[in-house]
């Protein structure tokens, strides 16, 4: 137990920890994720800091290497030849005991001495025999060498009698001077005597360090200078393409005559040339297409125009013809009917046709104004009742008690409305059609929901086109025009609400205006969910038209 | 993200590059192994330990050891000696440095029961650190006390008392020492005189160069100091002269030890004279460096001739003075020869004679008549040819025996003759002239003998039976001799002396009571084995041939002297030179003649 609410300690410190440092990191990763010219940059000193360190050290750690070789050279012929001299001076001793050995020895070391004491600390010589201990130790000058002079050093020197070197930093006469301590067994007639050799290193040291400081000092500036290198080299190739980015965003924002600067003859010269020629062929395409556009719509509305006055002179004699058709033979009488009714539909349609082509030319104007919607939705069930009750179908109206007032175009609302459950009665295939109104302050929502073939995927979106059939197969029954749907959704637009369908095969489909309360506000959300709530799970991507 | 990453960057690049560098430590790396053993020089000649306090309980040994105790190493003398005596004595005890040296003239007084013990010695001089044995400025013969007692507690004899001094007795002298020649040129850069010095024989032979080297750069004894040539001021060793290596003596001065102006002649004398010194020691090859120079190496006997020694022979040419005539004296070489330079019609009525060469020519000088005819003529000649003799005027009357001091090669002025007449030093040169007398320093008994050492430079003298030793000294109108000092041989009034060799002199004299030829060394310290006795007579004259330095032989075989006129060989015994001893004895011989005046052609 208490490991789990430990680890559950642990882990709500991490997430904690994680939340923080992506707190304080995201403007970074921000910067990073946005910037070509930051990554680059970024990159560059990452790959330049790891080259010019590694070479740096490299030519620092070889250069120390030279200077020590060539010191440890220097001195190791050095000590050869004061070994062969001391190995000389004391041939004239054939037994330890010689009261003239400790002066010759002294004398040795003072003729082995060279140089004088410089201020970063002279050589130190010094000869001494571990195997003699009578022998006092002869140092020149005559400093504290244990420091230097390791027991370590003496073992490999006096007990193993081999030629040994080692490097110490000692402090003598307050001074930290670091020291290259060569040690070689003499041979004498008595046994052998130690000749330690002490060089100070500080010249060495001091080219050493003065090498690593350049290195280091040269290495900073070439990664600065890359990084800068790399920062103008960007900004050259970046700022054009941000340029033209920005150009770009500012076409698509609709103004079309924007065009990039072409400087100089390079690649993004050519970039910006070809962007231009791009620019000016959509220009020229969009102001085509409108135009086209434009003369189509025009066409409809004009050619809608001219066969309203054709029309009414027809009207006007089919409209005699049908009262007089009780004197017509039965078969001329019922061509009389259908006269009548091909010209109602013919009527009907111009009048959409109309509609859409005042939509199209943008001369729809909202008339709002504020409406209690319930008396409007229960207008439109009482007119259908009398298709309802032909289909078979029955009407289930679901209106909230209190008044639902929102600024709105009545006439529109109701048209909308009738286009919705007339379609609604016409699917249902006998089954009853829901409608149900529901409001929040800033929205209301009007379902209609029937229950008959439903749509299949993809047919929530095409339901609103202009003349579109689920079966173009099917006969024409309601006699509708194929607008009534595109009209309501240019309604549903005018308002600033939506219209939108939802439909499964099998499951019935629904439809779903929603509707600001104040006219102009932008719409969030909508009172009313658009997947009818008695079907089990939402399943198809719900289809929106705004 | 990336604002992060630059300081990070460049603190693993300080990281890096503060690695690299010299490093503060290391351990121990063995570079290789050390260099081989040198030659052992293999004579591991371990001394024969010295004796120290507890070698012995017997007073009469510990006394004799006590005596050498100072012998050995100079500078530690102190120390072995303070080994013999009790704390309170050896912290009393502050003597000089160079030990004195003492012949015992009787035993040690030791008594049983008394532990003071008696000393009759006669002072011969001081030992320095330089090995010169200066002899006493004056002689002293008296006693010491020594208290020989033992310590409650501790085993063996101890010194409770002694004078405040080093003693060596010259037992001691002899056995721990041993005698050294070293060279130094005289002053007109013709030959090598001798310079006699004491080597302690328990030093390791390996440091005897770097000794005589020392002893050379040191100087000569203070009495030849007149005579010879210093080592340029300055001139210094550098090191020590290491052990003899493969045939080579290695030998390195500074650079003052040559100087700039003349230095090839510098260098070969410099050569010889080390040459000559370490000839005891030298192996086929000696190297010089001087200073940076390059080493110069030289071998073979090229150096012999620098000593006039040197050309001596093994055997001499013996005369005597027989009938008024010089004649030769059988069993000498070239016996059937005429006598050298002598022309047949100056050889009569002669008294006494010498002969003496150098390479080129032959010196004669001859003393003829008594009384108011008494001549002094001097000569020489090319090898083969007869001199054309000259009288030396400006003499008194009773001359003694000449000797040629000084004979140079090719021409024969500069030469230097020496007599005694009347009891006063004369010189005289080679073609006659006057004698010039040659003063003695502070000295105004009668000089009743002299001797001249092979170099010419060095004499013997026997003024108011003591003997002494001086050098002597050319100067502008011919050569003075330098102040003379006195030795202590044991013998009293002494009569004749001659040198036997580069360093032994012969000398006559009376020894407890009776008259004797004994060998003593040139500072009268050391005696030979064989004293000859001789009885009562008195020796009038001594001579000797000295024997070559290479010989390594101190005693000459050939000396001769007289008594009266009887002249005597001493071969085992004394033995007279008689008549048939001549080369050529007349078939007739006079009545009353003896050979009288032996010499030598030195």
């Amino acid at each position: 137990m208490p490991v789990r609410r430990t680890l559950r300690v642990v882990r709500r410190y991490w997430r904690v920890l994680v939340r923080w440092f992506q707190h304080y990191t995201a403007p970074a990763r921000r910067a990073w994720r946005r910037s070509l010219q930051i990554r680059v940059v970024s990159l560059t000193l990452v790959a330049s800091s790891l080259l010019v360190g590694t070479f740096g050290w490299f030519i620092a750690d070889r250069s120390a290497e030279i200077l020590l070789s060539r010191t440890k050279d220097e001195v190791s012929s050095s000590l050869n030849g004061k070994v062969a001299y001391a190995y000389k001076q004391l041939t004239v001793h054939p037994l330890a005991r010689d009261p003239e050995l400790p002066n010759t020895i002294a004398a040795t070391v003072n003729d082995l001495f060279d140089g004088d004491p410089a201020e970063d600390g002279g050589s130190v010589i010094s000869i001494r025999a571990a195997n003699h201990p009578d022998l006092g130790a002869v140092t020149l000058p005559n400093v504290d060498t244990r420091q230097l002079v390791t027991p370590e050093m003496v073992r490999a020197v006096a007990e193993s009698g081999s030629v040994a070197q080692q490097i110490r930093t000692a402090e003598i006469d307050g001074q930290t001077v670091k020291y290259l301590v060569y040690g070689s067994p003499v041979q004498t007639k008595f046994g052998h005597v130690e000749l330690y050799y002490m060089v100070p290193l500080t010249t060495e040291d001091r080219t050493a360090n003065q090498i690593r400081t350049t290195v280091l000092a040269t290495g900073i500036a070439l990664v600065f200078l890359l990084g800068v290198v790399a920062g103008l080299v960007t900004r050259l190739v970046v700022n054009p393409v941000r340029v033209a980015a920005r150009t770009a965003q500012r076409l698509s924002a609709g103004l079309l005559d924007q065009r990039m600067k072409v400087t100089g003859e390079d690649d993004l010269a050519l970039l910006a040339a070809a962007f231009n020629q791009m620019a000016a062929n959509l220009q020229r395409q969009i102001v085509r297409l409108e135009e086209m556009s434009r003369l189509q719509r025009r066409f409809t509305s004009d050619v809608s125009h001219e066969l309203r006055t054709p029309l009414t002179t027809v009207r006007m004699a089919a409209d005699l013809i049908f009262s007089e058709r009780d004197s017509f033979e039965p078969a001329v009488a019922r061509s009389a009917e259908l006269l009548q009714a091909e010209l109602d539909r013919f009527e009907d349609l111009l009048t959409d046709l109309l509609e859409i082509s005042r939509f199209d030319a943008g001369f729809a104007a909202l008339d709002a104004e504020h409406t209690d919607l319930l008396p409007i939705v229960q207008r439109v069930a009482e007119r259908l009742t009398g298709l309802a009750d032909r289909a078979g179908v029955e009407l289930d109206l679901r209106l909230p008690e209190a008044p639902v007032i929102a600024e709105i175009d009545p006439r529109r609302v109701e048209r909308v409305l009738r286009n919705l459950v007339g379609n609604a009665i016409e699917h249902a295939e006998g089954k009853p059609v829901v409608i149900t109104v529901a409001t929040d302050e800033a929205a209301v929502a009007i379902t209609v929901r029937d229950y008959g073939i439903g749509l299949k995927p993809g047919e929530e979106r095409l339901v609103f086109n202009r003349f579109w059939r689920a079966d173009p197969s099917r006969a024409r029954q309601t006699g509708g025009t194929g607008l009534g749907l595109s009209i309501s959704v240019e309604d549903a637009r005018l308002h600033g609400g939506w219209l939108e369908a939802w439909g499964a095969p099998g499951e019935g489909a629904q439809f779903r205006l929603t509707l600001p309360v104040r006219a102009g506000d932008r719409l969030v959300a909508a009172p009313l969910p658009l997947i009818p709530r008695d079907r089990p799970a939402a399943t198809g991507e719900p289809a929106e038209v705004s | 993200m990336t604002r992060h990453r630059l300081p990070a960057v460049t603190a693993v690049v300080v990281l890096l590059l503060g690695g690299c560098g010299i490093p503060d430590e290391t351990g121990v790396t063995e570079v290789g192994s050390g260099p081989s053993t040198g030659v052992s020089s293999g004579d591991n000649d371990t001394p024969v330990p010295e004796a120290t306090r507890g070698t012995t309980k017997d007073r009469t040994q510990f006394i004799a050891n006590y005596l050498e105790a100072a012998a050995g190493d100079f500078d530690t003398a102190s120390e072995r000696v303070k080994g013999f005596m009790t704390q309170s004595l050896a912290d009393r005890f502050k003597p000089a440095p160079q030990p004195r040296v003492i012949r015992l003239t009787d035993e040690p007084s030791v008594t049983v029961g008394q532990e003071k013990v008696e000393l009759s010695y006669e002072l011969i001089g001081t030992l320095g650190k330089n090995g010169v044995l200066e002899p006493a400025a004056e002689p002293l013969r008296s006693n010491y006390d020594i208290t020989v007692a033992e310590v409650a507690g501790e085993p063996g004899l101890f010194i409770a008392d002694a004078p405040n001094f080093l003693l060596l007795s010259d037992t001691a002298l002899a056995e721990k020492y041993e005698e050294r020649t070293i060279y130094f040129w005289n002053t007109e850069r013709t030959a090598l005189v001798p310079d006699v010095r004491y080597m302690p024989r328990n030093l390791p032979r390996e440091q005897e160069p770097n000794t005589i080297l020392n002893w050379l750069i040191g100087g000569p004894a203070p009495w030849l100091r007149n005579a010879v040539e210093v080592l340029p001021e300055g001139t210094a060793a550098e090191g020590k002269v290491p052990a003899i290596d493969g045939g080579r003596l290695q030998i390195n001065l500074n650079a003052q030890a040559v100087p700039a102006k003349g230095a090839a002649e510098a260098l070969d004398r410099l050569r010889r004279q080390l040459q000559w010194s370490l000839r005891r020691v030298l192996p086929q090859y000696l190297e010089l460096k001087i200073g940076h120079e390059e080493a110069v190496e030289f071998t073979g006997p090229e150096y012999y001739s620098s000593n006039l020694a040197n050309r001596l022979a093994s055997r001499p040419e013996r005369f005597v003075v027989y009938d008024g005539k010089i004649a030769r004296v059988s069993e000498s070489t070239n016996d059937e020869e005429p006598i050298p330079a002598i022309p047949a019609e100056a050889n009569k009525d002669v008294r006494t004679a010498a002969l003496d060469t150098s390479t080129t020519h032959t010196y004669a000088a001859v003393v003829s008549g008594v009384g108011r005819s008494e001549a002094l003529r001097v000569g020489a000649a090319p090898f083969g040819q007869p001199a054309e003799l000259q009288v030396v005027s400006g003499l008194p009357a009773g001359r003694g025996h000449p000797v040629w001091a000084i004979t140079p090669d090719g021409e024969t002025e500069g030469a230097v003759g020496l007599i005694i007449a009347n009891g006063r030093l004369y010189s005289f040169g080679a073609r006659g002239g006057k004698a010039q007398p040659v003063p003695l320093p502070g000295g105004s008994g009668k000089i009743s003998a002299v001797s001249v050492a092979p170099d010419g430079r060095r004499v013997a003298l026997v003024v108011g039976g003591r003997l002494y030793r001086a050098v002597l000294t050319i100067t502008g109108d011919g050569v003075a001799l330098s102040d003379p000092e006195q030795l202590h041989p044991p013998l009293d009034n002494i009569t004749a002396v001659a040198f036997s060799s580069e360093s032994w002199l012969n000398v006559a004299g009376a020894r407890r009571g009776r008259v004797s030829i004994i060998q003593v060394s040139i500072d009268g310290a050391r005696q030979g084995p064989r004293p000859l006795d001789i009885g009562n007579g008195v020796v009038d004259y001594l001579t000797a041939y000295p024997t070559n330095p290479q010989s390594d032989e101190y005693q000459s075989a050939a000396v001769s002297f007289t008594i009266g006129t009887a002249a005597y060989d001493v071969l085992l015994n004394a033995t007279q030179i008689g008549v048939n001893n001549l080369a050529r004895p007349p078939a007739q011989p006079p009545a009353g003649k003896i050979p009288t005046a032996p010499f030598f052609l030195s």
